[in-house]
């Protein structure tokens, strides 16, 4: 057995180790994921906490191997989203990404960083959702676009075709003049 | 949009760590959690040599039978309760067989009763 199998075998027996291995490895990119797709920093460590505990409960059943596992915590974390998409509109979340912008530090050197995140989440929103997660995974994760395809359970011809889409779209929100010409 | 201009684009989003309060938050939801697997499903551990031992055990109880079986009470003549005019008194016939499996008991218990004539 090799030591990745290991490891699973230990998450799915939520062995603490493997459970403390398994959140200090996703935390940050569990908490990111759900940043970019709403902007909503407080909520996006709350369904963090929610997609662990999740995790801990659901791994008994995953199937295949280690190699499945990126994809699998990535499932838990769309379902988590999926149930809070439900219970929100869209609009009011927009809202919150501008509230987080405005929670991060003011000072003057951290303005230019305020300005950067802010201009990032605006052209994550300016995506559907189902590109958004592709961008989200393929840029800010910067996961190989093999991964992604396997993150989200889509064909790798769907990863590719969703993000030349979302090139184009973000050309003409950010460059509308290039895209004009 | 080439990468480059998509990665400069969201290094600020990158750069996004849960605070240490969300952190401490994720532990503690975690400390709570457990598997859930249905009952039926469930698996406890068992040492080898004990596993081993309770199956050989199992095997030997019902293999072997009769080597357990124990005729508990020997027939023994029931006294008339009253005189009776009838000839020929009646000695009953009472046994009991049973069948232990170790640690668990008795699995199998058979009981006759024949009633014989004596003469």
């Amino acid at each position: 057995m090799s030591a990745d199998d290991a490891y699973l075998a230990d998450l799915r027996r939520a062995k603490p180790a493997a459970v403390e291995r398994l959140v200090a490895e996703y935390e940050g990119p569990l908490f990111r994921y759900f940043l970019a797709i709403h902007g909503d920093a407080n909520t996006a460590g709350e369904q963090s906490s929610e997609s662990f505990v999740e995790l801990v409960r659901a791994l008994p059943k995953m199937r295949g191997g280690a190699e499945q596992l990126r994809g699998f915590v990535y499932a838990v974390a769309r379902n988590v989203e999926r149930r809070r998409w439900r219970q929100r509109s869209s609009d009011r979340s927009l809202g919150v990404a501008a509230g987080y912008v405005s929670q991060l530090p003011r000072p003057d050197e951290a303005l230019e960083q305020r300005e950067q995140l802010e201009r990032a989440l605006s052209a994550l929103r300016g995506l559907n959702e189902a590109t958004r997660e592709v961008f989200v995974l393929a840029f800010v994760e910067q996961l190989p676009l093999a991964e992604v395809a396997r993150a989200l359970d889509m064909p790798l011809g769907t990863v590719k075709s969703r993000i030349h889409r979302g090139r184009q779209e973000l050309k003409a929100m950010l460059h509308p003049d290039e895209t004009e010409a | 949009m080439n990468d480059d201009e998509l990665k400069e684009l969201f290094e600020p989003l990158r750069t996004q760590e849960p605070t240490g309060e969300m952190r401490a938050a994720n532990r503690d939801a975690v400390l709570g959690a457990s598997p859930v697997t249905p009952w039926w499903r469930r698996t406890v551990e068992v040492p080898l040599p004990v596993a081993l031992a309770t199956a050989a055990g199992l095997v030997i109880a019902v293999s072997r039978p009769t080597a357990l079986s124990t005729p508990i009470a020997p027939a023994e003549s029931i006294p008339a309760v009253a005189p009776a005019p009838e000839p020929t008194p009646i000695a009953d016939s009472y046994v009991e067989s049973r069948q232990y499996l170790p640690g668990f008991g008795v699995v199998y218990r058979e009981v006759s009763y024949q009633p014989q004539e004596t003469r």
